[in-house]
């Protein structure tokens, strides 16, 4: 009786025994990792978007852009985005090839001069179109630039998260660290906190208005709050498709101004 | 603006009018619509302008379809002071069939085969305005007939271009002409595969490209025969009383590299021109030595972002001419031996400030120098200022008689414009 009591302890602390084996950064990348694969085979994305930049005093301006977006199974996906307004951005464009292991490549297409430009994609940190978003927070998120960490598994409002703590491999990223909560049905973020080089809270994204397009659920407003200057940006998707296929010439670098 | 430009661009309206129309394209515009202005140090010679005003402006239209696709894109400025800045340009008009890996286009288009930002020795194509700026004058749309085929990560492409466009010199009142006060440009002309004066507009001209991305590089090559654009012989004909300005058939071998690495880009154009030379006799020409040489600019461009999302990017450039004889001084390419240091900041905010500075060295003539600076922010949603100063400082040689830049020593100016975009 004692042996058979002994066994079946055994069967039933040897899962637990082997989970808890895991340590946080490897439980931190599996679940990053799990994400990355439950958001893949879209195929490719079309969307138009509205970003509201909000300043310190409450002054609301606008900016509109369409993006395309198409998967690379085994790299990392290449989109492209088209700026709509302000007037004088209007048919700016830009071209992302982004890599898992190396730096992405980028383009950026300026109807003033007509002219394509390679630019130096290392450099993510810069403000996209003067919002609180920088380029990094809205490029392709792939498991592999960052070191991971699972922090604790909780829920946030009613929605049920693992709290995990990720830091940029990239030495040129803005961020010392990110704070994430991805959502456990949604398998995307809800909330990131964002961390800057001094190890300061800088910025905190709110992901809301979640839609699912097929078997994928996405995300269709984003609040970005930055803590430092008090200014905000809110992206909303006012379009965003899935499953679509787009002709190849659409990200060619040599065609982004044709 | 010539017979074809204006036929180019009704034709494109139709197009464009009747297709959206139709609801077969899908249409999209945008333009702008200005004033600037430009103030220059007097230089106490009543043949020259010290100031400009003009209203300026640029509208871009474009239509599309499944499988063809219309773009009519015009630049036009007004000169209340001098006349001969009035200009209506069509950039770009064209009209586009494309299928999934292949495109024939024909039409005014405009051509950017640069890969460095002040020196230009691979893109040769279009004619330019040569009163705008120095360092990246405006250009014509050059009437041609391109076919692209898409391979692998690049393109290759076939031009014919039928048409000499010429290029438009600054007036006798500018002061930013290339020769003394008064004197101006009064006829055009080229010569033909001969060596013979053709007056003929249309010329065969053809231009082939290839260019394709290796990693994070960016390759192109080309050839280009065509009638020069940039360095004529100029020359007086007492009969006519004319200044002749007198173009060469040119045969063009360059190409450009553009590649990134972490922080840095990297900007490499190459080309190397061969003048056909006049022959005969052709009435009060000087003689006109053989020129064939090189041109090397390679540039790098560092780029840092601040704390506060501003960016900063410092940019270094050198040009140099190979095996140019000095003979041929007087007909020598604007930047020989210079080397560009600058100086971008971004402020990245919602009015999208910036703020550039620029600084062009002679090598060889370490007092000749041209500094540049300009700022530009939006005002609102639709506004937008632009300013800036150029300082020139060209000492002539030989005072009697100036060369190239020469000319527009203590040309130094001021310029501001104010844009309504739509």
């Amino acid at each position: 009786m004692k042996k058979l009591a002994a066994t079946l302890l055994l069967a039933c602390a040897l899962p637990l025994a082997l989970a808890h084996s895991q340590t946080p950064e490897e439980k931190g990348l599996e679940i990053a990792t799990a994400a990355k694969k439950a958001n893949a085979g879209y195929v490719g994305e079309s969307s138009e978007m509205e970003m509201v930049l909000i300043n310190a005093h409450g002054d609301r301006t606008e900016r509109r852009m369409v993006s395309v977006i198409s998967e690379a199974p085994d790299d990392g996906d290449k989109s492209r985005i088209e700026f709509l307004w302000p007037a004088d951005v209007k048919g700016s464009r830009m071209l992302t090839w982004a890599h898992k292991d190396k730096d992405d490549d980028q383009w950026l297409f300026l109807p003033a001069i007509n002219r394509t430009k390679r630019i130096a994609a290392r450099n993510k940190s810069g403000s996209f179109m003067g919002s609180e978003f920088a380029y990094e927070d809205l490029g392709s998120q792939e498991p592999e630039k960052f070191a991971h960490k699972l922090i604790a598994e909780e829920t946030l409002g009613d929605r049920s998260v693992w709290k995990t703590e990720r830091a940029p491999l990239n030495a040129d990223s803005g961020y010392s660290r990110e704070i994430v909560w991805l959502d456990k049905e949604y398998m995307n973020p809800t909330k990131i906190e964002y961390y800057d080089r001094k190890g300061e809270l800088l910025k905190t994204a709110i992901f809301s208005d979640y839609r699912k397009t097929g078997q994928w659920w996405r995300p269709f407003r984003i609040e970005m709050a930055n803590h430092q200057t008090k200014k905000s940006s809110v992206l909303t998707w006012t379009k965003r498709e899935l499953s679509v296929t787009h002709n190849a010439v659409l990200f060619a670098s040599d065609e982004l101004g044709s | 603006m010539t017979n074809h430009g204006i036929l180019a661009i009704v034709v494109a309206s139709v197009l464009v009018g009747t297709g959206s129309a139709a609801g077969a394209l899908d249409t999209s515009a945008r333009g702008e619509l200005g004033v600037e202005g430009r103030v220059f140090t007097t230089d106490t010679d009543d043949r020259t302008d010290d100031y400009n005003v003009a209203v300026s402006g640029r509208v871009d239209v474009t239509a599309s379809g499944a499988a063809v696709r219309a773009k009519m894109r015009l630049f036009g400025r007004y000169d209340a002071v001098d006349g001969e800045r009035t200009v209506l340009v069509p950039e770009e008009v064209w009209l586009e069939w494309r299928s999934e890996r292949f495109r024939l286009r024909a039409g005014h288009q405009l051509l950017n085969w640069t890969a460095t930002e002040a020196f230009h020795p691979a893109d040769v194509i279009n004619s330019r305005l040569f009163d705008s700026a120095i360092e990246n004058p405006d250009k014509f749309g050059e009437p041609m007939v391109s076919a692209r085929a898409q391979l692998g990560d690049g393109n290759v492409e076939l031009m014919f271009m039928p048409v000499f466009t010429k290029p438009k010199g600054p007036s006798a009142s500018s002061r930013l002409r290339l020769a003394a006060p008064g004197l101006a440009v009064d006829r055009t002309i080229h010569t033909d595969d001969d060596g013979q004066v053709d007056d003929d507009t249309f010329v065969p001209q053809w231009a082939l490209r290839a260019q394709q991305t290796f990693g994070s590089a960016d390759v192109s090559l080309h050839a280009v025969r065509h009638i020069d654009r940039d360095a004529p012989v100029i020359y007086y004909d007492p009969e006519r009383a004319e200044v002749i300005a007198l173009f060469q058939p040119l045969t063009q071998l360059g190409g450009t590299l553009q590649m990134a690495s972490g922080s840095v880009v990297l900007k490499l154009e190459a080309a190397y021109r061969m003048f056909e030379p006049p022959s005969g006799t052709i009435p009060y020409l000087p003689p006109v030595p053989d020129r064939d040489y090189g041109l090397v600019a390679a540039g790098v461009e560092y780029g840092l972002v601040h704390a506060s999302g501003a960016g900063s990017t410092l940019l270094c450039e050198a040009q140099a001419a190979l095996d140019y004889p000095h003979e041929a001084d007087r007909l020598a390419p604007l930047f020989q031996r210079d080397l560009l240091l600058g100086y971008r900041f971004a402020f990245n905010d919602e009015d999208e400030k910036s703020l550039v500075v620029l600084v062009i060295d002679d090598l060889e003539r370490s007092e000749h120098f041209m500094l540049t600076g300009r700022y530009s922010q939006r005002l609102g949603e639709r506004w937008g200022i632009k300013a800036g100063f150029q300082w020139l400082h060209f000492p002539a040689r030989d005072p009697a008689m100036p060369l190239g830049f020469e000319w527009l020593d203590d040309a130094d100016h001021i310029h501001a414009s104010l844009f309504r975009y739509f």
